[in-house]
């Protein structure tokens, strides 16, 4: 056994970091690492950096592009590029629908659709739940009726995630309503500049704008852009749950969040005296230190076997996004009062520290939904059970 | 990077699985407790596998195990509730192949070799509770120790001791339970242990006995190896304890149907579940950072206590409670985890000592 990484690992670790760091451009990496909002189109400038030196998908395999790179390698990649302040790369595409086009999609749905997603210019997003289907997604009702060569689309779904500027939607619908709600939901691939398809904001609690209502009405959808069978989407969208799984535990980001959690708490006082001299705070802040390391560990170890345990992606789902948010409050804890600005004033001579203020409040309410999307985390916990106990 | 264990490693937790398996099932255990506190023949057959040698070093005539080998033992020696010395003669045989000179760690296993011989460490801490005088070429030992896990099973023990002056121990010495000025006054702890409180009253040790003076590190040392065996033992209780509720909750008909088709004994469950992973991979960091650098070995052990003594107490009472009222009695091998765990939880320090160190080491300013 050992913890420590392999010389190759260690190599490709050090590629990456040496890569990023010639090549993030500097203004995002420096608001993004004092809280500031992640833009669209800072997502599509990094995507197409990553792709100009070949690293756009590492994770694919050499016959489409990628580098066949290991959970692992994938995963000290998204290390590498959180900690130095990059923005994620848009997981729709290069993380979910990509290896579901790979495994399900035809040659033609190949060629067109993964070039675009590797270079960034095709923004993906993901249409599942609806008003009526949330954990229970498999009860969705948004139609797809055949008409010749295309289907016939109308219905509504939510939750949609920067769907705002998104060019495609993968899409879960129903195309048959006798059999039982698994086996008549298909997926299609669908224009978002089609006519009927409206975008509709959902205010959120932070402030943001980050997920959408989309209603479709009459949308005509190619029968070309169905991926796999009719009635296999429930099959679908299962492998690409799966295949979502190495990023699961969201450790880059919570280890991001740390660092600057402590940054805070360094700098930090109250009464006069460094906050770190509190001991109450400082015993939270090493249990939660405690907590991190546990959950990157746990997490390399699923990455470093071939078949992790059935109940670990739960498991660390669960955690993952627990500590996060444990990570996210003591931040705003630590700061007092000065969590209170939502959107911090830009830094001056006589407020020269307020940049480090920057959405640490926001970002706590945000990351609420850490808990809730992707299956929440009581859903996460039927799962282990269903697997532990089996009742 | 691999935390798989190696086939050799495999191979040696197997055989002792098996030996407990055979030789100390729950009921053989419970008799050998009401009798005699352990079994010696247990023992003896654990000595014929090699366990008391196993992280000696091969050119010593051990197995050349390590502080892996030290935890995965403790681990189903915990799991099998053994009752036996095993991780006490680990712990000190560890400080010994780690600290003792040549030849008093030879002349030791010189003895190994003829008798089951048991050395088990007298202390859980570095306080100065025994002091240590130099008295021409002998160190004469003075002072208390208490709840000594194990003295009475022992033809030895290892005692850390003061130098002059020093605020902690800082000095280890072999010293053989039949010494003159040493009394033991023998007891069952909470989890059936023999266990034994020491007054060394005047006990004179000569240099051959004497593993370090002067030398706080060791100390330390030897601590850390406490930490991590009853961290482990911790581990392989709780993970027996998880097996038993979940198995109690698939078979206990309550309502027309089995208790684990309630979704709020599901989620509890599925908690313990999870904490016993955080507790599993911090196991694996603390026998891997054992023989890396001082401080991230001091952190990782300090913080494995920390989560190993919680861990223990969340699923202990968890336990019991999705077992019901057949959690709290005598008959349930569940209540008998239970103690177990509430002790491995207060043994070499209570969590919030070991989050105070933690917490010290990698925050204090200057200031604080």
């Amino acid at each position: 056994m050992t913890h420590e990484l392999s010389p190759d690992d260690a190599a490709f670790r050090d590629e990456i970091r040496a890569f990023v760091a010639a090549h993030l451009p500097s203004d995002i990496a420096e608001r993004l690492l004092n809280g500031g909002a992640i833009a669209a189109d800072d997502i599509r400038r990094w995507q197409a950096i990553l792709h100009q030196h070949g690293l756009g998908a590492i994770h694919w395999p050499a016959a489409f592009g990628g580098r066949d790179a290991s959970p692992l390698r994938q995963y000290l990649f998204e290390l590498e590029c959180a900690m130095a302040g990059a923005p994620p790369q848009l997981a729709f595409g290069v993380r979910m629908l990509a290896p579901v086009l790979m495994r399900f999609g035809t040659r033609a749905q190949q060629a067109q659709f993964l070039p675009g997603i590797v270079a960034g210019t095709d923004w993906w997003c993901q249409g599942y739940s609806e008003p009526g289907a949330g954990s229970d997604l498999a009860s969705l009702r948004t139609s797809a009726v055949r008409d010749g060569d295309h289907y016939v689309v109308n219905g509504q779904k939510c939750w949609n995630t920067l769907g705002q500027h998104a060019d495609w939607m993968f899409c879960l619908v129903r195309t048959d309503t006798e059999s039982k709600p698994q086996r008549g939901i298909s997926m299609l691939l669908i224009d978002m500049k089609s006519p009927g398809i409206t975008v509709r904001p959902t205010q959120l609690l932070d402030g943001t704008r980050e997920v959408n209502d989309i209603f479709f009405d009459n949308v005509r959808v190619p029968v070309s852009q169905r991926v796999g069978e009719e009635n296999d989407g429930w099959t679908i969208a299962k492998f690409l749950l799966v295949h979502e799984r190495t990023n699961i535990a969201g450790v880059p980001w919570s280890k991001r969040d740390y660092a600057r959690l402590v940054q805070i708490a360094r700098h930090a006082t109250r009464r006069g005296a460094p906050l770190l001299d509190d001991p109450d705070f400082r015993h939270r802040l090493a249990r939660l230190e405690i907590d991190l390391e546990i959950l990157e560990y746990t997490n390399l170890r699923m990455l470093s076997v071939a078949k992790p345990d059935p109940t670990t992606p739960s498991l660390l789902k669960i955690r993952g996004s627990e500590i996060r948010q444990a990570i996210s409050a003591l931040t705003m804890e630590a700061l007092g009062a000065e969590a209170l600005r939502l959107h911090a004033p830009q830094p001056t001579d006589a407020l020269p520290e307020s940049t480090y203020t920057t959405g640490v409040t926001a970002s706590y309410l945000n990351l609420r939904k850490l808990s809730i999307y992707g299956g929440s985390n009581e859903i996460q916990r039927n799962i282990v059970s269903q697997i532990a106990i089996g009742l | 990077m691999n935390f798989d264990i190696t086939d050799e490693q495999r191979l040696l937790i197997d055989a002792v699985s098996r030996c407990l398996a055979e030789e100390a099932s729950f009921t053989a255990r419970q008799a050998v407790v009401r009798a005699h506190g352990w079994s010696p023949s247990v023992w003896s057959t654990l000595c014929d596998l090699g366990v008391p040698v196993a992280v000696f070093a091969d050119t010593d005539g051990g197995l050349g195990g390590g502080a892996m080998e030290l935890a995965l033992i403790a681990q189903i020696g915990a799991a099998a509730l053994a009752v036996e010395p095993i991780t006490s003669v680990l712990i000190a045989h560890s400080v010994l192949a780690r600290s003792a000179p040549a030849p008093l760690r030879q002349r030791w296993l010189e003895r190994l070799r003829d008798t089951p011989a048991v050395l088990v460490p007298a202390f859980a801490s570095t306080e100065a509770t025994v002091r240590a005088e130099v008295d021409g070429a002998a160190t004469v030992l003075n002072g208390r120790a208490a709840v000594v896990y194990h003295a009475p099973c022992a033809d030895h023990l290892l005692v850390a001791a003061a130098s002059a002056g020093a605020a902690r121990a800082d000095s280890l010495y072999l010293v053989p339970v039949n010494a003159a000025g040493l009394a033991l006054q023998s007891y069952t702890t909470v989890d059936a242990q023999r266990a034994a409180d020491l007054v060394l009253d005047g006990v004179r040790v000569g240099a051959d006995d004497t593993v370090t003076t002067h030398d706080p590190a060791s100390v330390d040392l030897a601590i850390d190896l406490g930490l991590l065996a009853v961290s482990a033992e911790a581990l392989g209780s709780a993970e027996r304890a998880v097996a038993l509720t979940l198995e109690y909750l698939k078979t206990r008909q309550q309502f027309g149907g089995p208790i684990g088709r309630f979704q709020a004994l599901q989620h509890r469950a599925v908690t313990c579940l999870a904490r016993l992973e955080d507790l599993r991979t911090l196991v694996l960091l603390g026998a891997a950072r054992f023989d890396g650098p001082t401080e991230a070995r001091r952190t990782t052990l300090a913080a494995l206590k920390v989560v190993a003594a919680e861990t223990a107490r969340h699923i202990g009472e968890e336990a019991v409670q999705l077992h019901g009222g057949m959690g709290v009695t005598e008959e349930m091998e569940i209540s008998h985890h239970f103690r177990r765990l509430i002790a491995t939880s207060i043994r070499y320090g209570a969590r919030d000592e070991h989050l105070r160190a933690y917490a010290e080491a990698r925050f204090a300013t200057a200031q604080g």
